[in-house]
């Protein structure tokens, strides 16, 4: 199905987040865990939205703190609705 | 035979690495060919590293050694831009292109068979880390993501050296041997002597699923542990010193020497120290394979490749997975294709370069393109 605009894709990504990954959902929810929204063209050519959630995890090595940033994209076809779901990791 | 053709090589400067019209078609006289392997390196770099004396006892002997054994020829080129690297490639594929076209008429006369253009270089082995002969670095298609952000990801890779038609595929096998700064690693990779023990190791994030299924590929006993619970106290050294080594952790530039499994907090699942292995490892872990100004003591990949690894196979930046089981897309596509090649046979070396060329079809989107280029070989080929 035709995915109309930025605003109806993010509504589409985020429903995929919430039934696929509810503890990235949680940190949206939770204002743990920031997104935005693009669009682009992919290699084959294909235009996709794309939503990004971002949150930084802390972890201890040796008396050191690292952060690392906690990276999810939903993915969704323009044309076709089709998601896709990428993690860090 | 042996001798007299080394005789020949010395007298064609390889030893000495100058690169001339003249010195290839000696070159080629004597390994009576014309496709030939590449040698990549920078001797003053080493020479400045590792002081004259080790490089001529120990490094160069067997540079040449692997030169011998591999076909090729070694071309020394001394910079900082990836692009010079490659233009100096260029030039010397052009330069055995037109001796082959000299040679046409004869080839024909000779009935023989002519091969594909495009391999008349049949592989690519850099010597040295990035500071010897440094890495391409090519645009990140995610680089949107970071101007605001302090998380710089820069795609390092060296796919670009063996793209010869710039369609964005290698177009033949391209290794490294880093030398961490590490005499021992480097002699111990330039050998290659590794006699893997039999047997299977897997180590997963207990939230990327599809770990069990890469494992399977080449474990009958589905060998693969998870983080959490697991974590780096429950493993020892010998652990990992199998045939085949698999790794989907979380993994980190500010610290190479420790990956993480997923549990609140994140807990370290395997360490430098566990790293000791002959077998062929692959791992999937974010910055898995990033070496720049690191060395074995802090650097997972630097320390099995220094205990002997057959092959360290990993990424540059940061790695994008699947959280379900599915191997189709991202990350775990390009694990498995790998695993499904090395299982038909095939060298790791090329096991990596099908891998590679058939992720490319298919990586679409803007991870995808990341994951196709992040991929570097560590090893012999």
């Amino acid at each position: 199905m035709a995915v109309k605009d930025l605003k109806d894709a993010e509504r589409i990504a985020l429903a995929e987040l919430r039934d696929k990954l509810p503890n990235v959902m949680q940190a949206i929810e939770k204002e743990k865990a920031t997104i935005s929204m693009r669009e682009y063209k992919t290699r084959k050519g294909r235009d996709v939205y794309e939503l990004t959630v971002r949150e930084i995890v802390k972890v201890k090595v040796k008396e050191k703190e690292i952060e690392i940033p906690k990276i999810t994209f939903v993915t969704v076809d323009k044309k076709t609705g089709e998601k896709k779901i990428a993690i860090r990791g | 035979m042996l001798d007299r053709r080394l005789k020949i090589l010395e007298a064609a400067d390889l030893i000495n690495m100058v690169f001339s019209p003249e010195m290839l078609q000696k070159i080629i006289t004597v390994y009576g060919i014309w496709q030939i392997g590449l040698i990549v390196t920078c001797k003053k770099r080493l020479i400045d590293k590792f002081g004259s004396d080790d490089y001529n006892n120990e490094i160069r002997p067997r540079m040449i050694d692997l030169a011998y054994r591999q076909r090729a020829i070694i071309l020394d080129v001394c910079t900082d831009d990836f692009n010079e690297v490659y233009n100096k490639i260029k030039q010397l594929r052009t330069t055995l292109i037109q001796l082959l076209d000299a040679r046409v008429e004869v080839q024909k006369a000779a009935m023989v068979k002519p091969f594909p253009i495009i391999r008349i270089i049949t592989h690519i082995q850099i010597i040295g880390g990035p500071d010897i002969v440094p890495f391409a670095v090519l645009p990140n298609p995610l680089d949107w993501e970071y101007p605001w952000s302090p998380y710089k990801d820069t795609l390092y890779t060296d796919d670009v050296y063996a793209d010869f038609t710039g369609d964005d595929v290698i177009d033949v096998p391209i290794a490294r041997i880093p030398d961490g700064g590490s005499l021992d690693l480097l002699i111990k990779q330039l050998e290659g002597k590794c006699a893997p023990k039999s047997g299977a190791f897997g180590l997963g994030n207990v939230n990327r699923e599809y770990a069990g299924p890469i494992v399977d590929i080449f474990s009958d006993a589905g060998d693969v542990y998870w983080s959490a619970p697991m974590t780096s106290d429950d493993f020892s050294v010998g652990d990992v010193d199998v045939e085949h080594v698999y790794f989907i952790l979380h993994g980190s530039d500010a610290d190479t020497s420790v990956w993480w499994g997923e549990d609140s907090p994140w807990p370290v699942a395997f360490t430098a120290s566990l790293a000791h292995s002959q077998g062929v490892v692959l791992s999937g872990a974010c910055y898995g394979a990033y070496i720049i100004g690191k060395v074995p003591a802090n650097s997972i990949s630097l320390r099995f490749l220094r205990s002997g690894a057959k092959a360290f196979i990993g990424c540059t930046g940061v790695h994008y997975s699947t959280p379900f089981t599915e191997t189709n897309y991202n990350g775990p596509l390009f694990h498995r294709l790998f695993f499904e090649h090395l299982m038909t046979g095939k060298t790791p070396s090329e096991a990596f370069f099908r891998a590679k060329r058939d992720y490319a079809p298919e990586a679409d989107t803007a991870v995808e393109e990341k994951i196709l280029h992040e991929f570097v070989f560590y090893g012999r080929l």
